[in-house]
């Protein structure tokens, strides 16, 4: 016990053991879980199919990953890595090494949530640690977590989807037809909410947007920051649900805001909103913004 | 020097996980581009003797994915729908097969009387697994089948519905795929409904 104790993180006799910092440590980590995720994300097969994934980027995602590099590497220049960080990276390493024959995005998702798990288990007094971690795990929600849960509950998401796609038809549009999920405008087009479309999809998106947004600014979680991840989902689902709507209309609509450039439009206009909302909580007590 | 040396390993760990994951990537989309569902279901209907049906739904619809066919001992025709593991099904089944119909869903090793989300992706992530160690005979696609038949019909059990994702099977399928022959007759009104 007293062995661990003088190795515990961050303390100059580790600090002769181990060659490089806590720091570095950790940014390898981060890099490597990134690294894995962009080839995922991002088609390299051609030129064209590149710019146009570029294109398609979540933002918000790659604005947390930003976040978690930055709060990691403002964290002590000093402090060596322990005994505990070094079996941590191995494991991750190790770990990131075995999914690589996988190629779904959950296994770097999983790994992201054991590693903000650990920055915040063991360095919860080291605010640009315990940030990162708290990013991290947001990260992992958007990637996992949240595709899991709406997985679990698709059923009762699509239908508090189609009955606020509903009101917001009757207001509109009286004359379209609603059935439970199904929106029919005429005998020749009508739209059903099956899952990847639904708002509740996109919820993790406006969590870690918040999330981001926070500890970018700042590395303390404060009341208002719940306010914001509140008010972010409810933006996120009005948008979405504003944007069903005009999938019902018609069929032209239809084409315009799903398959056309209504669709990359919706998504820039969300994302805007999404760290709109995120930057004005965020912003510091007393500031005028 | 220790640290210079393990600046290096940390550097080829890196490349070697981004660089395999790069690959498995391309596996995966070359095995996704590669499987066409519709053309299997349409080749092991046509392998037990089935006669397709035209679909009432065109492309680009979502719902002209669904195979129509007849069995001989039914008035109705019955539909074959693939489906998105992520998705609800509910909303395709009211609008392409009415009242009347009974749903059975088919995916990899698993059947299941309605839409079973949880046993359905452990299912796909068992294969998905073993398929690294290629010891899966099934294409971890994340797409099931929803067979819809008119429920006052027996039906019996002689197609093996798992062939659609048996990967010899489709590298069979293949080979004879330019010898198909052309669709006949049209869906019964029953099984009918505009998208």
């Amino acid at each position: 016990m007293d062995r661990l104790a003088t190795i515990a993180p961050g303390t100059s006799s580790a600090a002769s053991a181990h060659p490089i910092a806590r720091r570095e440590l950790f940014l390898w980590i981060a890099g490597c879980l990134f690294a894995n995720q962009a080839v995922q994300l991002i088609n390299l097969s051609s030129f064209s199919a590149f710019v146009t994934d570029l294109a398609a980027q979540n933002l918000v995602y790659w604005f947390a990953c930003y976040v978690v590099l930055y709060r990691v590497n403002a964290s002590d220049r000093r402090a060596s890595a322990s005994v505990y960080d070094w079996c941590i990276a191995v494991a991750m390493l190790c770990a990131v090494l075995v999914s690589s024959f996988i190629a779904y995005r959950f296994a770097i998702g999983f790994l992201a949530s054991v590693m903000g798990l650990y920055l915040l288990t063991l360095y919860r007094n080291d605010e640009q640690l315990a940030s990162a971690g708290a990013v991290l795990l947001a990260v992992s929600a958007q990637l996992v977590w949240g595709p899991i849960v709406f997985q679990l509950l698709t059923p009762e998401f699509l239908r508090a989807d189609a009955a606020l796609v509903g009101i917001l038809i009757m207001l509109v549009n009286p004359e379209i037809v609603w059935n439970d999920t199904t929106f029919r405008a005429s005998a020749d087009h009508a739209v059903s909410i099956v899952g990847a479309c639904s708002s509740f999809q996109n919820l993790s998106t406006a969590v870690l947007a918040c999330a981001a947004a926070a500890m970018f600014v700042r590395t303390r979680w404060t009341r208002r920051d719940l306010a914001a991840i509140a008010m972010a989902s409810a933006a996120m689902i009005i948008l979405n649900d504003a944007r069903l709507c005009l999938l019902a209309f018609s069929a032209e609509s239809y084409q315009f805001w799903h398959e056309g450039p209504g669709a990359p439009m919706y998504g820039y206009f969300t994302t805007a909103v999404m760290l709109l909302i995120a930057f004005w909580s965020a912003r510091p007590r007393g500031s005028r913004l | 020097m220790t640290s210079v040396l393990v600046r290096i390993g940390l550097v080829l760990t890196v490349l070697a996980t981004v660089s395999l994951r790069h690959q498995a990537v391309i596996s995966r989309d070359a095995l996704v581009g590669s499987f066409d569902i519709g053309g299997a279901i349409e080749t092991l209907l046509r392998e037990n003797g089935l006669t397709l049906r035209e679909s009432p739904v065109k492309p680009p619809r979502v719902l002209s994915n669904a195979v129509y066919f007849q069995r001989p001992q039914c008035a109705q025709s019955s539909v074959v729908m693939p489906l998105s593991l992520n998705y609800e099904a509910l909303p395709y089944l009211d609008r392409i097969a009415t009242a009347g119909y009974a749903h059975r869903f088919v995916y990899l090793d698993g059947t299941w009387p309605a839409q079973a989300r949880v046993p359905m992706f452990v299912e796909w992530l068992r294969h998905a697994v073993l398929n690294v160690v290629g010891a899966s005979r099934y294409l971890p696609v994340k797409t099931a089948v929803v067979l819809a038949d008119p429920a006052d019909c027996p039906v019996d059990a002689s197609i093996d519905w798992r062939l659609i994702w048996d990967k010899a099977w489709n590298e069979h399928r293949k080979i004879g795929q330019h010898e198909r022959p052309e669709t006949s007759g049209e869906a019964a009104k029953g099984a009918r409904l505009h998208s």
